[in-house]
């Protein structure tokens, strides 16, 4: 893999841990919501 | 009764308990042993690998081992309303900690000085300069009693208990790890002036966990 | 937990005011924008590493918001300790805190890992800052594992508060004797993962961004984790008394009228 190929996976690793991250907080808050009475 | 009487008091009924249902002989030790031999198939025995590898897999073996040995001591303790009796006792929790650490500590002592012959005979060790060799294995020793005893009563009376204080302790003693090996490195093999930093650095981690679990194991006992 | 005591909770379920949130988040996205445009176009190919020196714009503030999250938790749990500031808000700042430096330590460690490749040629090297950085994940999603046990919200935070302070104790232990490790057995190394001090003009520029975006994603992550974090709590009490209750019931023993599941 070429040194652009490193970088891209870098970068790309970052957006979708960021966004994964958000998500993933979001989500276990819609959960815990839900079950309020 | 003063601090140190509290305390001996609370590391002879450890001792007590340890001498009559004989944990650390018979089963501590022994696996001990077992995981020497396993260390030697999963290695090359030839070739001098071992013997270069060995203080490594002693230390490792013997965090191994003070993890069950800690699984023991608040094992003890969980039994018949016992953390219970610790609380309604009015000794100081400062004083049950460093009971309870020195009991381990002695206990893990004579397991290493046992497990030091099998090193020797099994792994080829020769081991030449005694002094800071075993002062690194008392500081070292003090460290894993101290942190595990904290570790023990932080994970005490919650279900998780043995696999909890592994993942919680192993980060936190992997200084000692690394303090141990290299001083038994430079005693056995290298040039014996390493080996003094790694002992004071096992001398900090001994006083800092000890001073550490003397002011948190009372609250903690409190609530467990 | 009654209405009013949920509505009057309701105000502090948040950090922020939520339009001070949204703008946090608003200015995070846009300033991870503009770090890739720079990061990636902008500013110019390192001398020695070539493009695949890029990564450093987002490893660095990776690391950078590993550390602060971190330090977040251990000033919240020291708070938490101590007697005069004990106040359950300081454990849930820990505990959201601690999730978001576990995160971003990882990232650290994949992103290096993604930047040794190309330019040490290993994956891993025994470097003192790379194993440092191991065993701090490894302290922290120990103190994950300890905020998971089942029970009272004041016990647990107690713990974990503890546990906490401990990791924050040993993290320059671990540091200082890698190090010496390290320098005593050091072969000659040409690794230096360090930042070049001479860095300036658009690469600088690429690194400051990267800081700032990483902070500003840091402060609104933190927000929506805590409110996570008073919402799981409150779940939590609400299936511990449905439970007592339940036990309660079965034994048979009379309740008083209208005392189950009644709380504060």
């Amino acid at each position: 893999m070429s040194d652009a190929g490193f970088v891209i996976a870098g970068w790309v690793v970052t957006a979708v841990a960021l966004l994964g991250y958000w998500l993933s907080v979001a989500w276990r808050t819609r959960r815990s919501e839900r079950t309020r009475p | 009764m003063n601090l140190f009487q509290e305390a001996a008091l609370i590391a002879g009924k450890d001792l007590r308990i340890e001498r009559r249902a004989r944990v650390v002989s018979q089963q501590i030790l022994p696996f001990g042993l077992i995981v020497l031999l396993l260390f030697a198939f999963a290695l090359d025995p030839d070739r001098g690998v071992l013997r270069r590898v060995a203080p490594g897999l002693f230390w490792v073996t013997v965090l191994l081992a003070t993890l069950l040995a800690i699984s023991r001591s608040f094992g003890i303790e969980s039994e018949n309303a016992a953390r219970d009796g610790l609380r309604l006792s009015g000794l100081d929790g400062s004083a049950v900690f460093l009971g309870k650490a020195a009991a381990l500590a002695l206990e893990l002592l004579v397991f290493e000085a046992l497990l030091t012959f099998g090193v020797v005979v099994l792994f080829d060790v020769h081991l030449a300069a005694l002094v800071p060799l075993c002062l690194a294995t008392a500081a070292a020793t003090v460290g894993l009693a101290a942190t595990g005893t904290l570790y023990g009563v932080l994970a005490a009376g919650i279900r998780a208990r043995e696999t909890l204080v592994p993942v919680l302790m192993l980060p936190v003693v992997a200084p000692v790890l690394l303090g141990a090996t290299r001083a038994w490195e430079s005693s056995i093999d290298g040039p014996t002036s390493d080996a003094w930093p790694w002992v004071a650095m096992l001398g900090v981690f001994a006083v800092l966990f000890v001073g550490i679990g003397m002011l948190a194991f009372g609250p903690l006992l409190e609530e467990s | 937990m009654s209405a009013t005591a949920l509505e009057a909770r309701g105000s502090s379920e948040r950090l922020l005011n939520p339009w001070v949130r949204r703008g946090f988040g608003i200015a995070a996205l846009a300033s991870l924008v503009a770090l890739a445009i720079v990061g990636l176009a902008v500013a110019p190919p390192d001398a020695v590493q070539g493009d695949a020196q890029r990564i450093m714009y987002v490893h660095v503030p990776a690391a950078w918001l590993a550390y602060l999250a971190f330090g977040v938790t251990s000033v919240s749990s020291t708070l938490y300790l101590w007697p005069r500031t004990r106040a359950l808000v300081w454990d849930r700042i820990a505990g959201a805190s601690a999730e978001l430096g576990v995160v971003f330590t990882s990232l650290t460690l994949v992103l290096g890992s993604l930047w040794g490749r190309p330019v040490w040629g290993v994956w891993w090297a025994w470097d003192a800052r790379l194993v440092t950085t191991a065993v701090l994940f490894f302290l922290y999603l120990g103190y994950l594992a300890l905020r998971r046990i089942p029970a009272a919200v004041d016990v647990r935070a107690k713990r974990c508060a503890i546990a906490a302070l401990i990791a924050f104790v040993d993290v320059p232990i671990v540091h200082f004797s890698v190090t010496w490790w390290r320098t005593l057995h050091q072969q000659a190394t040409v690794f230096n993962p360090k930042l070049d001090a001479e860095i300036h003009g658009s690469m600088a520029l690429a690194l400051w961004l990267g800081v700032l975006a990483f902070t500003l994603l840091y402060v609104y992550l933190l927000d929506l984790r805590y409110r996570l974090e008073v919402l799981d709590e409150d779940r939590d009490e609400r299936e511990l008394e449905t439970a007592i209750a339940d036990r309660v019931r079965g034994a048979g023993v009379p309740t008083a009228p209208g005392a189950v599941g009644v709380s504060s």
